[in-house]
């Protein structure tokens, strides 16, 4: 009688609920991503302005002091270093 | 195409791919159990039963890489709906959801009915009465899958059902299922 009485009598299966929870998965990632790009953005220029202030005279003279193929060499590596740390970050940044 | 596909090789498209379309077939599969087993914990507040399910496919989705295959996947989902709840329920004052939009007189549909008096019935159970019932009888689990996902005692799950199922006869016997009006 009471097992009777509890199972479940319904089968409830609607597209609109897929549809919501996939917009909410959606809604989440974006959240999530903007959040984690501002705080990257937010890194960066915090420790570019930590950088310059504490370093300015060392860091542009030692800017002034380096050759074409140098200076170069050094916007390669940090942009290997960015696209290394996209990398790194590839899961958050990956879309759902 | 991902109809034919078992539980096991959806979940391993969504973790290695991010494949959508396989979440989504998964959320297809386990909507009907997942909003019905919300629904009788909410003892029949659609609103919260719905948004705690959609919120239980969310962590699931975020967790599915953790997801180990050691019990069902279904008794997974279970037990982060059950978790969910009890965020929800010790964020209110009270236990009992005030929800009685629905008579039996004007209903027609005869399952919703049934579905209806049971989620009313719930409202006469403490929660730990009401997930063990619900996971037992309506879900159809054993007493240890009901253990593992509540995290209860295999000796208190059991005395939980006994309890609840004595509760519940008492009231069957008293008033019959179908004269009893929402309270």
């Amino acid at each position: 009688m009471i097992e009777k009485l509890l199972a479940y009598h319904q089968t409830l299966v609607s597209p609109e609920f897929v549809e919501r929870v996939m917009q909410r998965i959606e809604k989440r990632f974006k959240q999530r991503s903007m959040i984690l790009g501002l705080f990257t953005l937010l890194g960066i220029v915090t420790g570019s302005i930590g950088f310059l202030l504490l370093w300015p005279d060392n860091f542009l003279g030692y800017l002034n002091g380096l050759d074409q193929s140098s200076l170069l060499l050094l916007s390669v590596l940090l942009v290997g270093f960015g696209a290394f740390m996209v990398w790194l970050m590839n899961d958050e940044f990956e879309s759902p | 195409m991902s109809s034919h596909s078992s539980d096991g090789q959806l979940i391993t498209r969504v973790v290695t791919v991010n494949d959508q379309e396989a979440f989504a077939e998964l959320v297809q599969r386990y909507q009907s159990a997942i909003r019905q087993f919300c629904r009788r914990l909410t003892a029949g507040d659609y609103f919260l039963a719905d948004d705690i399910a959609q919120e239980t496919f969310w962590l699931a989705y975020q967790k599915i890489s953790t997801f180990q295959g050691k019990g069902s996947f279904s008794s997974w989902l279970h037990t982060i709906a059950y978790r969910q709840f009890l965020k929800h329920a010790g964020s209110q004052s009270t236990e009992v959801y005030e929800d009685d939009s629905h008579t039996l007189d004007e209903s027609t549909d005869k399952a919703m009915e049934a579905d209806i008096m049971a989620e009313k019935l719930m409202k006469q159970l403490s929660l730990a009465e009401r997930v063990t019932i619900t996971l037992s009888y309506s879900a159809g689990m054993s007493h240890q899958e009901i253990a593992d996902i509540t995290g209860f005692a295999l000796g208190t799950v059991k005395s939980h059902i006994k309890r609840g199922k004595d509760k519940l006869t008492s009231i069957v016997q008293q008033k019959p299922p179908l004269t009893l009006t929402p309270q």
